[in-house]
Formats: structure tokens, sequence, C-alpha cells
């Protein structure tokens, strides 16, 4: 598989992932019979999330080992490294998120909220400044 | 007090969605990967090839760009060895012109410039110069060997 091949494949697959894991909350928020706690239920959301960092960090490397940065936005890799750091930022939160009992816990779940719609604004300026 | 759930049905449509966006979403992006894949197929035409083409044939060239003046181009002819591997050729320069109708691939008009790798496909005119349809830029993509002959 050469190198756009392997960049594209992994680039969308995080995608995947995070339009995925993003869904999840909405998804699993109220289902009749569910019995388990809500947070409990949220593991796909979890998983989904470090998932999601682990193949954008993967298609970060298959990018940038090629050294080739010709004819590529240079402003997109840079919106796509900041959108990298956003989602670790992301899984911290995400990670206070899973105790239930902080009292801050709404201002961290608005801080997940916001952080989540300025890594998709992010990662929807990549696609469209470094699709070749 | 007891937790408001939506109908089973609502939960059903709502999952029924979500993985229809995704697999609309999915399809729509991988098929314009492959769609990409494909036009960047390197030619695997030799001086040899390209030399025997007759005037209004299509062609596909791979050139190592020496001259670039306008809209019109001059590049030393290179052999493929494997996908990621061409060797300067012995062959003769190939002149080439941009037209409107040229799209670039993999990289922007400015990519076009002397040192660039790019591959040329269109169609040769009666004074062997080709009629570029489509470049894309090669450069960084594949390396250049020196010729065994020249060693240029």
């Amino acid at each position: 598989m050469n190198d756009y091949l392997q960049a594209a494949f992994s680039g969308w697959g995080a995608v995947a992932l995070f339009g995925s894991g993003l869904a999840m909350p909405y998804l699993l928020r109220k289902t009749r019979g569910a019995n388990t706690p809500y947070l409990r239920r949220m593991w796909p959301h979890f998983w989904l999330g470090y998932l999601a960092f682990l193949v954008s960090f993967v298609h970060a490397w298959f990018t940038m080992r090629s050294g080739n940065m010709r004819g590529i936005s240079v402003a997109g890799v840079w919106i796509a490294s900041i959108a990298l750091l956003f989602m670790l930022w992301q899984i911290a939160v995400g990670l206070m998120l899973r105790n239930p009992t902080p009292s801050n816990r709404r201002a961290l779940r608005r801080t997940h909220f916001w952080t989540m719609t300025l890594v998709a604004g992010l990662i929807a300026v990549h696609i469209a400044l470094n699709r070749p | 007090m007891q937790e408001r759930t939506p109908p089973l049905n609502a939960a059903v449509a709502k999952w029924t969605i979500f993985l229809l966006v995704l697999t609309i979403v999915m399809v729509w992006a991988m098929r314009g990967v492959l769609q990409r894949a494909g036009g960047m197929h390197t030619a695997n035409d030799s001086a040899s090839v390209f030399a025997g083409t007759a005037p209004g044939g299509p062609a596909k060239v791979v050139i190592r760009l020496d001259q670039v003046v306008g809209n019109r181009l001059r590049g030393t002819l290179l052999d493929r060895e494997n996908d990621t591997a061409y060797r300067i050729g012995l062959g003769p320069t190939v002149a080439a012109i941009l037209t409107p109708e040229t799209s670039v691939v993999m990289g922007r008009p400015q990519d076009i410039a002397p040192g660039a790798v790019v591959q040329i496909a269109g169609a040769l005119d009666n004074g062997r110069v080709l009629h570029a349809k489509q470049v894309v830029i090669l450069t960084g993509y594949v390396h250049v060997l020196k010729s065994a002959v020249t060693g240029r």
C-alpha cells in the first residue's frame, strides 16, 4: 500500500471513529429497558474516543514520515496538529467526567462539548485544505 | 422518579440513521480515495514507447522538468524501475504544453517547476509536443536514480 493510501485510509478511519464517538452520547442517552447507569452504558464512547486519537496519531505518522511536504497546505497540517492536541485534552476532560461526583461536572461537560465542536471544525478545515 | 425513555422504535430509528449516515460518508470517502489512487498509477512508457507514439495519439510520460517557461514545459524522460523509483532515460527530451483544461493532481500548479518530477498525460501533436490533460506531481513520492550510462 502506498503512502497516499495509508494516509487516506487512516485519516478517514479517524474521521469515522471521531464521528461515531461523537454520536454515542446522543444514541446511548435514553434507551428503553436499559437498567445500567448512563456512565456505564457510555463505554463505546470512551473507547471510540481513545481509538480516534490513536488512529489520528497513526495518520499523522504516516503523513510525516515520508517527509514530503510539497503540494501540501502547511496551514492544514498545523490545524491538524492543533486538533490532535485538543483531542488529547478532550481525553483528559473525558477521564475526569468518568467520575460521576465532581462538583464542577457541569463545567467539565460544557468544556467537553465545546472542545468536541472545536475539534470537529478543525478536522473539517484540515480535510478541506489537505485533500489531494 | 423514573427516567423518561423514548419508545424502542425511536431508538432503532436513531441507530439506523446513524449507521446509514456513517455508511454513506465512508462509501463517499473511500470512492474518492480509490478514484485518486487510480489516477496515480504511474506510466510505464519507456523512451522507445514514447518515440513510437503517433501524433494525435494519447501518451503518458514521467519526466523530470528541466525548463518551465509560462505554460511550456521541457523535461527529461524517466524510465520506471519500480513504483517509487525512476531512472533518467537516454531518450529525447519531452516538450509539453499546459492548457486551460489541464488538471493538476497531488499538488498545486506552483509545484510545476524545474527539478519537479511529474507525470503528464495528454495527446501528442504533429510537432511531438504533448498537450497535457493531467499533470500528477510525483516529487517526493518517487525518487530519481542516476543513469548508469550518463551518470546524470
